[in-house]
């Protein structure tokens, strides 16, 4: 275990990579928004009617910490001795942190959203329509599991570099497309992608954004953790 | 006890044997050499005694225990690479503030001090440093860390003839204060001849030589003179080379006979051309 | 350093030069290993070899918890080492030589004293 801190300190050294990217990003995001419609002016608009998109920069700005650690912090701790075991735990730990941390966090920015009626000027960056949950942490799971999710899905691609380089990556991104373009055309073919849509849609919201993605969790997690036993540095 | 005992360790990566069979023990408390020629299997042995890599087959152990992902074992060994990479984001310090953490006998103040001797900008961006610079950041960080088993591979590119000395320098004084195990390896060879206690020359993925250093200075030698009197002089002592011209013979002997006749000159073989003559001859079986 | 012979007789050499002429007197503390090492570029290991060496050789005695220091009758054993020394290093070939000039002893002798009075 304390081989595990000691990495997990090691990674947390820099935490404004490690953690905090992507809060500066959905702060800025709100700070954007709210300005933009502030300017726009006419805070009699309904309040449905100016959702936005500013919950992306979030997600969008976390993606290049897992890749980091895989490919700069991992050798480097090889270096310092730290054992490949205790790295993978605090990877582990740190994606799972970060997971509860963006939950509780966004829900409770999801609330304050609420309290101020869109941040004084109507507007939805938190609290988008398909999405809200009543239950406070129901909400935190909505917001949270995704982003577990994410960060697994590049720490796996990370490794995939790790292990096989650009090809890796390559072959990755063209297998990827390959399997998606068979799906679709087998949804197409034989004329299910409107019961997929359906099966998805008829689902209670927590189980898309929270269960559905806890299987990708476990999917790129196991991935992940093959390709980082063998990994070379 | 040895610090470091290895038996027939064979490494395979991808149909290529980087060790083949190699079998050494390391005494602790020791400058230890590691010498040969680049893709001898040196870095894959160091890899595999600091568990960055996994042997195919054979036993090695470090202080006792398989190094394996064994943090016992981890914890007492510091491995700076050639070409050792660190974040290109961290700053100088951040790469020190990370091994504090990681090295258990980390001293900073002893850090610090080496910091103003390599003249290195505290603060500035890894990835902005010079070559020497960044070898710089590896030298003090092994240095630093007094891990028990401390094993530096080539450690030095970019850094000029200066820097290097400071290294050696150091080196030596913090031996000699602390004493511990200390590996090696390099191409410099004279630049360390008198530094190191043991050698440990490694080709093809085997020991070829494992002596003590002391011992091998003055041993061999370079004989030459008219054919007969050389080949007279040299009968019986394993000879590492030989060129002839016109009549005139020089050999490289792998010890000195004794007291040569007359119109035979025998100079002795510096450390370096002894390492090559011996590779060479290794190559040649 | 020498290249040719082993460092730690080297070290025990100079120590022995030193108290041959006189830098290091009986009874005085010769310089420690590791400050011999660091002077010298090399290995603590190996000073320390060519220190204990005179220590067997009864020209340093080892005060426990200070260091060497000089034997009283170092400078004799010294004298009298490097006085056999010479004959074998250098009168053995002079005269081997000389043989081979043609030269007698007595021969010797005389370019010695011819040379020597010319000094």
């Amino acid at each position: 275990m304390t081989e595990t801190i000691k990495a997990l300190r090691i990674q947390l050294l820099k935490p404004g990579v490690t953690v905090a990217v992507p809060w500066y990003s959905i702060g800025i995001a709100i700070l954007i928004v709210t300005g933009l419609f502030a300017v726009v002016g006419d805070t009699t608009a309904p309040y449905s009617g100016r959702t936005t998109g500013a919950l992306c920069a979030f997600y969008a700005s976390s993606i290049g910490v897992q890749p980091w650690l895989m490919n700069q912090l991992f050798p480097f701790s090889m270096a310092l001795s730290v054992t490949r075991r205790a790295f993978i735990r605090a990877t582990a730990l740190l994606i799972l942190g970060e997971a509860v941390l963006a939950g509780l966090g966004l829900a409770l920015l999801n609330k304050i959203e609420i309290a101020t009626h869109g941040w004084f000027v109507h507007t939805r960056v938190l609290n988008l329509p398909h999405i809200h949950q009543d239950d406070f942490f129901a909400q935190a799971l909505v917001y949270g599991v995704p982003t577990m999710a994410l960060t697994t899905a590049t720490a796996f691609v990370g490794a995939v570099f790790r292990v096989f380089g650009q090809f890796g990556l390559w072959a990755l991104g063209v297998g990827i497309a390959f399997v998606s373009a068979v799906v679709v055309a087998i949804l197409m073919l034989t004329h299910s992608m409107g019961h997929v849509g359906h099966f998805f849609a008829s689902q209670p919201m927590l189980a898309d954004f929270a269960l559905y993605p806890l299987a990708l969790v476990a999917l790129f997690g196991t991935g992940w953790l093959v390709l980082m036993s063998r990994a070379r540095v | 006890m040895s610090a470091v005992v290895v038996e027939d360790l064979t490494m395979r990566y991808r149909g290529h044997t980087a060790l083949n069979g190699l079998s050494l023990a390391l005494e602790p408390d020791t400058v230890h050499g590691m010498l040969g020629r680049n893709g001898a299997g040196k870095t894959t042995l160091m890899r595999i005694l600091t568990g960055q890599e996994f042997e195919t087959s054979g036993r090695v152990e470090v202080f006792g225990q398989p190094p394996r992902e064994n943090p016992a074992v981890l914890n007492r060994v510091c491995f700076i690479r050639e070409a050792q990479r660190y974040p290109s984001n961290y700053k100088v310090r951040e790469a020190f503030a990370a091994a504090a953490i990681a090295c258990r006998n980390w001293d900073q103040a002893y850090a610090d001090r080496l910091v103003k001797d390599f003249e290195l900008p505290r603060d500035r961006q890894i990835k902005k440093l010079s070559r020497g610079q960044l070898s710089a950041v590896g030298i003090i960080i092994g240095l630093a860390a007094r891990a028990p088993l401390t094993l530096f591979d080539e450690p030095y590119l970019g850094l000029d003839a200066v820097a290097r000395q400071i290294f050696y320098d150091r080196l030596l004084e913090d031996f000699a204060e602390r004493p511990r195990t200390i590996v090696l390896s390099t191409h410099l060879i004279d630049e360390v001849a008198d530094l190191v206690e043991h050698v440990v020359l490694i080709d093809h993925g085997k020991v070829l030589m494992d002596q003590d250093a002391d011992q091998l200075r003055g041993r061999a030698v370079s004989v030459s003179g008219p054919a007969e009197a050389v080949a007279a002089y040299a009968d019986g002592v394993p000879v590492l080379h030989r060129s002839e011209l016109g009549g005139r013979l020089r050999v490289a002997l792998a010890e000195r006979p004794g007291r040569p006749a007359r119109d035979v000159s025998v100079d002795s073989l510096t450390l370096q051309e002894l390492i090559v003559l011996t590779t060479n001859q290794g190559d040649r079986k | 350093m020498d290249e040719g012979r082993p460092l730690f007789q080297q070290i025990a050499e100079q120590i022995e030069s030193s108290i041959l002429d006189g830098t290091l007197a009986a009874d005085t503390q010769v310089p420690s290993t590791n400050e011999l090492a660091a002077f010298h570029r090399i290995n603590p290991a190996t000073a320390a070899k060519g220190v204990s060496q005179l220590v067997t050789d009864g020209i340093l005695y080892k005060k426990r918890g200070i260091g060497m220091f000089v034997a009283s009758d170092a400078r004799r054993r010294v004298l009298d080492r490097r006085r056999d020394a010479f004959a074998r290093d250098f009168v053995e070939p002079l005269l081997a030589e000389a043989r081979r000039l043609g030269l007698s002893p007595a021969d010797v002798q005389d370019l010695i004293e011819k040379w020597g009075a010319g000094r």
